[in-house]
């Protein structure tokens, strides 16, 4: 039973931790809730699922189109609206990404219908099994895919020139502007890193649970908000550990207590978590 | 300069906003019978919202086809809730405000059809929700009426199945944490421990909620040999598909919510072997309901599923009270729903309690082969 | 002439002007739907004007605000429907009880800042909605509490006019007292620590105490909000307060304009009319009103409110390259310091 809900905590934590990622960054540089991040997590499946359907039936395809697509979505809210919102009051912004969510999620629901879309079951084979739980290899598969993202990214932002200057947009705008940073690029392609992580964790969704449909962002987004607010919002190594904790308390919230506080178990410990270390898990002190 | 411009869009612009607003009340006086329905066409329950118009719609060509109610055309008018109690009352207000609207159909969930209640109730209108399920709905007003079926009948259904067919002594239940999961869960175990059984374990979920791993494998551990799930299809496949996942190979047997087309389409071989009560199935062999689904399949390109018969039997059975009422008048329309005698829907038959709840007869299905069939 | 600076100077005449088009708007509306719009647009008047005292004058991000209209509407519904009580009393405690919530949410202000506090009071909100469906034996869970009663006064039950006159004299009187305070010694200690906790701590403003006080105040008007839409709809469930309902009204209060008394006024006018506006829309009302509201914001993004003036003193004066109060539209692009 511990291992059996340490199993579904890690699975679950995966893809909450890249969500959380994909929030963190958005809020790192540019100090914005993003809101739209569900929105970004359930246009990837949707194309991760056109990729299945009508092209070939391949996760890592899938995968690829999922983060194509988050990061076209991702490219067009900045720029289409937070660059010209960029210095303005940061409840426009805000604003914005919950008037993005909504359009996104009729959008599809008017485009694809409302209802649920099955997703193809992907490696369902039982990889081992440790005693008596087994693990699929589509488990291994959402570790490793998250891992590896979060690796690279963690690459390109403290070992690339581009990460230098992302680091240097986040610490300061305007510095980094005087410095020679092109730093609009530099905010687009964050934006567009961010989507493109979060379509990634709508195709794993979407293959594990093997559904989507329009409104399957909406909660997931809620969860990323506590995952990365759990690690601290600006660290990529918190928003992990954010992530994947609350997966695992989720878990053995259900286990020790009971189905229905499930989801407030995890924002009562957030909370309280809060007021004992303000900045969060990894978090900065400054901010 | 720039300002004043801006005051003067601010104000143009309210004043476009309101407008219309204002003109849309002009009754349009003419010789067709206005129906009105209210359904989440947006929002999250937009799927079944959306099923909703599309069955009332077909229900509606079918009747003018055939010359109309009183023969006089129906003109139906289509009020989206959002699946939203506060938009659904402001909803019936519109309805209620509007002298050619005669009666309402709709909405789906029960909270939206409980805050529009007190005003059906004030401006004497028939409420006829097809699925609304709440206890305390249909005996509110004499104005409301529901069709779906308490689960005071379907639960003992349920429960006699599982415990003398099927053969489960300890059952675990997992259900939807709304009106109707409550419900469901709470009249199914009175009659399964009635009947000598035990519920082992009793679980709840939150709409919306996608894993269902955690949840089962608790339930898993409470010794059940049978599982009872009170969801809707959707939730329903992702509950079984990770259940096969879990490798936890009991029975399982739910309610009629869980009867769709979508319920194998997404569930897969994990809903193999399921039972699932249900008034209405699409390879029915009923040549009303043949003819339904042949219609609505090819007019959307979807099969119907339980709600969606029920919002279509919901408009025949109007249709049919203004017949027998011989008039528009809602208190006549009113009596008449009230004296519905054996009405045949495609979901069963139809006989209103004195409350104006629906008692309705259920058959048995089982998956079998990625098809339902009845379990005889 | 700047139309602004018109009504500027004739505050008393523009205050009579629209008071009396409300006090006869429902002789106008003769439609009971469109008299329970305008009865709607009350309900957010007292939800967004109290919120923006907590985000618009003091600069806390709160994103829970629905759970205190949920705590104010459950309080009056049990007590009149469990307890017995009267509506008149009722309607007080329960915006009382929200205040006392509000006030908790406050004392967490000490420590979290900004993006935590919002995310503090979004889980609350979170928290409150689960509460009130999982403790089934108080609220009655998802079955909701129906049949609460109609208000009555000296024997007289309220039908729509009635209610539209009630909800005007609550809105009333909230954005008086908002106005009253907005202008007073609190309100200046207020917007001081939104422009600058640390100035306006060592000017001796109790930072802290003002904090919490916003809360209550702002958590106070939800709850009067609250108590009346049960009694308005006579039907309360979870789903009316679930954070889909703390973004609408935030999203109000940023169009209407942030940090003004008008805004709020402007915001929930036009939010709550134009998703009925839109109605022929159908399947695309989403689409179109999720569309109309980032376009808005793009290209308003102080606020629909920067038409001011109405209700705000002429003197305050402006500031170069800020919006009046800081959230206006800010040439020099900074984008991280803000403090909302």
């Amino acid at each position: 039973m511990f291992i059996q809900q340490l199993v579904n905590g890690i699975t679950q934590g995966s893809m909450f931790a890249l969500l959380a990622i994909s929030f963190g960054i958005v809020y790192g540089t540019l100090r914005l809730l993003n809101f739209a991040t569900g929105s970004m997590y359930m246009i990837g499946a949707y194309f991760g699922w056109l990729m299945v359907h009508h092209v070939a039936s391949n996760l890592f395809l899938a995968l690829l189109a999922g983060a194509a697509a988050g990061y076209v979505v991702g490219y067009i809210l900045e720029r289409f609206a937070f660059r010209a919102l960029r210095g303005v009051a940061r409840i426009a912004s805000l604003i914005c990404t919950i008037g993005f969510a909504m359009f996104f999620n009729e959008l599809m629901s008017v485009v694809f219908g409302a209802e649920r879309k099955a997703m193809p079951s992907f490696y369902a084979d039982t990889a081992f099994v440790i005693q008596g739980v087994s693990v699929s290899w589509l488990q291994i598969i959402l570790v490793m895919v998250a891992a590896t993202v979060l690796i690279l990214l963690q690459l390109l932002i403290y070992r690339t020139k581009l990460g230098l200057a992302i680091r240097a947009v986040s610490l300061d705008f305007k510095t980094a502007s005087l410095m020679g940073i092109p730093t609009d690029r530099v905010i687009s392609l964050t934006f567009s890193l961010a989507g493109a992580v979060a379509g990634i964790s709508g195709v794993l969704a979407a293959a594990y649970y093997n559904a989507l449909f329009p409104y399957m962002g909406n909660m997931a987004g809620l969860k990323s908000f506590s995952a990365a607010v759990f690690g601290g919002l600006t660290s990529i190594p918190g928003a992990i550990l954010g992530g994947y904790l609350l997966g695992i308390i989720e878990n053995f919230a259900v286990q020790f207590i009971s189905s229905g506080y499930r989801d407030i178990i995890g924002f009562s410990i957030l909370v309280i978590f809060l007021l004992l270390r303000p900045q969060g898990l990894l978090g900065r002190k400054t901010d | 300069m720039r300002n004043v411009l801006r005051t003067i869009t601010a104000v143009l612009l309210v004043f476009v906003v309101m407008g219309p607003l204002f003109a849309s009340g002009a009754a349009e006086a003419d010789d067709t019978i206005h129906i009105a329905l209210s359904a989440p066409i947006t929002g999250d329950w937009s799927e079944f919202g959306i099923n909703f118009q599309r069955s009332v719609e077909l229900a509606i060509s079918e009747l003018n086809a055939q010359g109309g109610i009183l023969g006089r055309q129906v003109r139906l008018s289509v009020g989206d809730t959002q699946g939203n109690p506060q938009q659904a009352a402001t909803l019936a207000q519109q309805w209620t405000s509007d002298p050619t609207v005669v009666a309402q159909i709709g909405p789906f969930a029960s909270g939206p059809s409980m805050a529009m209640q007190p005003i059906f109730d004030s401006a004497g209108m028939v409420q006829l929700s097809p699925t609304a399920s709440h206890t305390e709905y249909a005996g509110g007003s004499r104005w409301s009426f529901g069709i779906v079926g308490t689960q005071a009948g379907e639960g003992p259904f349920n429960a006699n199945y599982a415990y003398n067919e099927i053969g489960i002594r300890n059952i675990a239940i997992l259900h939807i944490n709304n009106d109707w999961g409550i419900d469901t869960a709470n009249f199914f175990t009175r009659a399964f421990e009635g009947l000598g059984g035990r519920v082992t374990r009793t679980e709840f979920y939150f709409e919306g909620e996608s894993d269902f791993t955690a949840v089962l494998s608790t339930l898993r551990e409470s010794g059940a040999d049978g599982l009872f799930i009170a969801s809707f299809y959707n939730d329903g496949a992702a509950i079984n598909i990770q259940r096969d996942r879990l490798g936890w190979g009991v029975p399982v047997i739910g309610p009629t919510s869980l009867y769709s087309p979508q319920l194998i389409a997404l569930g897969g071989s994990s809903v193999e072997g399921l039972f699932t009560g249900t008034g209405f199935f699409t390879p029915d062999p009923d040549p009303a309901v043949r003819q339904y689904v042949q219609s609505f399949q090819a007019k959307y390109g979807a099969l119907p599923n339980f709600h969606a018969a029920l919002a279509y039997d919901a408009m025949k059975l109007l249709a049919d009270a203004i017949e027998r009422a011989g008039s528009t008048d809602s208190e006549a329309i009113r009596s008449a729903m009230a004296e519905t005698r054996d009405f045949p829907g495609l979901a069963g038959s139809i006989t209103f309690t004195p409350a104006g709840d629906a008692v309705k007869g259920y058959r048995m299905l089982q998956i079998r082969n990625g098809e339902f069939v009845v379990y005889d | 002439m700047k139309l602004s600076l018109f009504f500027r100077r004739h505050r008393i005449a523009t205050a009579v002007v629209i008071a009396l088009f409300l006090v006869i708007l429902p002789q106008v509306l003769t439609s009971a739907y469109h008299l329970r719009v305008a009865t709607l647009v009350g309900i957010y008047v007292l939800l967004v004007s109290g919120l923006n005292i907590i985000i618009g004058f003091t600069g806390m991000f709160s994103l829970g605000h629905a759970a205190f209209y949920g705590i104010g509407a459950y309080t009056s519904a049990m007590l009149t429907t469990m307890v017995g009580w009267n509506f008149w009393v009722a309607l007080p405690v329960a915006g009382i009880v929200a205040a006392l919530f509000g006030s908790l949410i406050g004392l967490a202000t000490l420590r979290l800042r900004r993006v935590f506090l919002a995310f503090t009071t979004l889980g609350f909100g979170e928290i409150v909605r689960i509460l009130i469906l999982n403790l089934r034996s108080i609220t009655r869970g998802p079955m909701g509490i129906s049949g609460i009663p109609v208000p009555k006064l000296f024997g007289w039950s309220f039908t729509g006019r009635g209610y539209y006159y009630l909800i005007l004299v609550l809105a009333t009187l909230t954005v008086a007292t908002i106005y009253r305070m907005y202008h007073s010694r609190v309100g200046r200690a207020l917007i001081a620590i939104r422009e600058d906790e640390t100035a306006a701590a060592s000017m001796g403003i109790n930072v802290f105490g003002h904090k919490v006080l916003a809360f209550t105040m702002g958590c106070f008007f939800a709850g009067i909000a609250g108590s009346y839409f049960a009694h308005f709809q006579r039907f309360v469930s979870a789903d009316s307060f679930a954070n889909l309902e703390s973004f609408a009204i935030i999203t109000m209060l940023a169009l209407g304009g942030t940090g003004s008394i008008i805004g709020p006024i402007l915001g929930s006018t036009i939010l709550v009319l134009i998703p009925e506006i839109f109605r022929f829309l159908m399947r695309y009302r989403g689409v179109i009103y999720g569309l109309t509201l980032i376009v808005v914001i793009v290209y308003r993004p102080g606020g629909l409110a920067n038409v001011k003036g109405v209700f705000e003193k002429p003197k305050l004066p402006k500031r170069p390259g800020k919006g009046r109060f800081g959230f206006g539209r800010r040439r020099p692009a900074a984008v991280t310091g803000e403090s909302v």
